[in-house]
């Protein structure tokens, strides 16, 4: 009995391994999720995970939320994937899914009045080796301590294109499709989350 | 409406210009534009700066362990899903099945006093319209309440 269970472990295992490695593409790995194979949906989440997660995490702000309700989306995608064509950018429909349900989390996260900035997951970057002056550094960590401080009062949707564009380093073109807006719309939002920013900073720093 | 429309058109070049995403054309209009006025240029030296600050910023980085589970979870929910699916399905087919056989033995029990059967009869009838009215009407608003996404 053992032998015969070791041996569909590791025929299973074979399949796993055999069907991930055989996935060059996205379409790929979704035509086979179609055709209901689990294992090829492996392939699209471990690509997307870490994207996912940092995007949701721009939204909710914290670490665990984040890393449910990026997974949470996942699922659903997984059980709507019939519906999506594999021609098309499978982040850019999963973002959709991703995007509403960290903005109803941050709404009814607001109907129990948590505030953001109770918990949050920013962190300070690293200082770079030239900032060797520790004046200089202490006032550039003072700084970006501020702009977490002036983030986390942003509305969601204000922090998320700040979160795209400077954390995520996304192009303006791939901002454009992940939130399915004209380019000129991604930089008029930009200014508008920036300049709130900056206004919050002004608050901080008048 | 001239003067709005150039403002918006400095805004987003503004922010291509913050962004290093201006091509050689806009760079040449934005660069006009700032000549022009003192203003624009201080207003570009502002987002300049917090756009320095901003980009030296970054997540907190979960762990490995994180990213090595991650893909583990997402599958046992999509298992358990389809788990949960079969459970309801089955419950409610036994349900039915138990329903129905309860109802046949208490009509054929010739011992029970006829009051006792109707009795017990208007119970379970009663119990299973709740149960469907109350599904309906979630279901119900589910589809067509126009305020779903209102906070109550």
């Amino acid at each position: 009995m053992e032998y015969v269970l070791e041996q569909a472990d590791r025929y299973f295992a074979r399949d796993k391994a055999s069907t991930l490695q055989s996935i060059t593409s996205d379409s790929e790995a979704v035509r086979l999720c179609q055709q209901g194979n689990r294992q090829a949906y492996g392939y699209l989440v471990k690509a997307y995970m870490q994207r996912a997660y940092y995007c949701a995490l721009g939204i909710v702000g914290s670490h665990e939320a984040a890393l449910d309700i990026s997974q949470d989306a996942f699922v659903r995608a997984f059980r709507a994937i019939s519906r999506f064509e594999p021609e098309k950018q499978f982040f850019t429909w999963y973002y959709k899914i991703l995007r509403n349900l960290c903005l109803n989390f941050v709404r009814d996260r607001k109907a129990h009045a948590r505030s953001f900035s109770e918990i949050n997951d920013y962190e300070i970057g690293r200082l770079s080796d030239d900032e060797q002056n520790i004046d200089e550094n202490l006032e550039r960590k003072e700084l970006r301590a501020q702009v977490r401080t002036a983030l986390n009062s942003l509305k969601p949707q204000e922090r998320e294109i700040i979160t795209l564009k400077d954390f995520q380093d996304y192009s303006y073109k791939e901002i454009a499709d992940i939130l399915d807006i004209p380019l000129g719309t991604v930089m008029s939002r930009l200014y508008n989350a920036r300049k709130a920013l900056k206004a919050k900073l002004e608050r901080i720093y008048p | 409406m001239s003067v709005s429309v150039n403002r918006e058109r400095f805004e987003q070049l503004m922010m291509a210009a913050v962004d290093g995403e201006l091509s050689t054309l806009e760079q040449r209009e934005f660069e006009n534009m700032i000549a022009a006025d003192e203003l624009l240029r201080k207003e570009f030296d502002e987002f300049k700066k917090i756009k320095e600050v901003t980009s030296t910023m970054h997540f907190a980085s979960p762990t490995n362990e994180v990213w090595d589970q991650y893909w583990l979870d997402i599958y046992s929910r999509i298992e358990r899903g389809l788990a949960w699916f079969l459970f309801t399905v089955g419950s409610a087919i036994l349900l039915t099945y138990v329903s129905y056989k309860l109802i046949e033995t208490i009509l054929q029990n010739q011992a029970l006093a006829w009051t006792a059967r109707i009795g017990i009869l208007g119970l379970l009838a009663g119990i299973a319209l709740l149960f469907v009215s109350v599904i309906r009407e979630k279901w119900y608003v589910r589809k067509k309440d126009p305020y779903k996404e209102i906070q109550r």
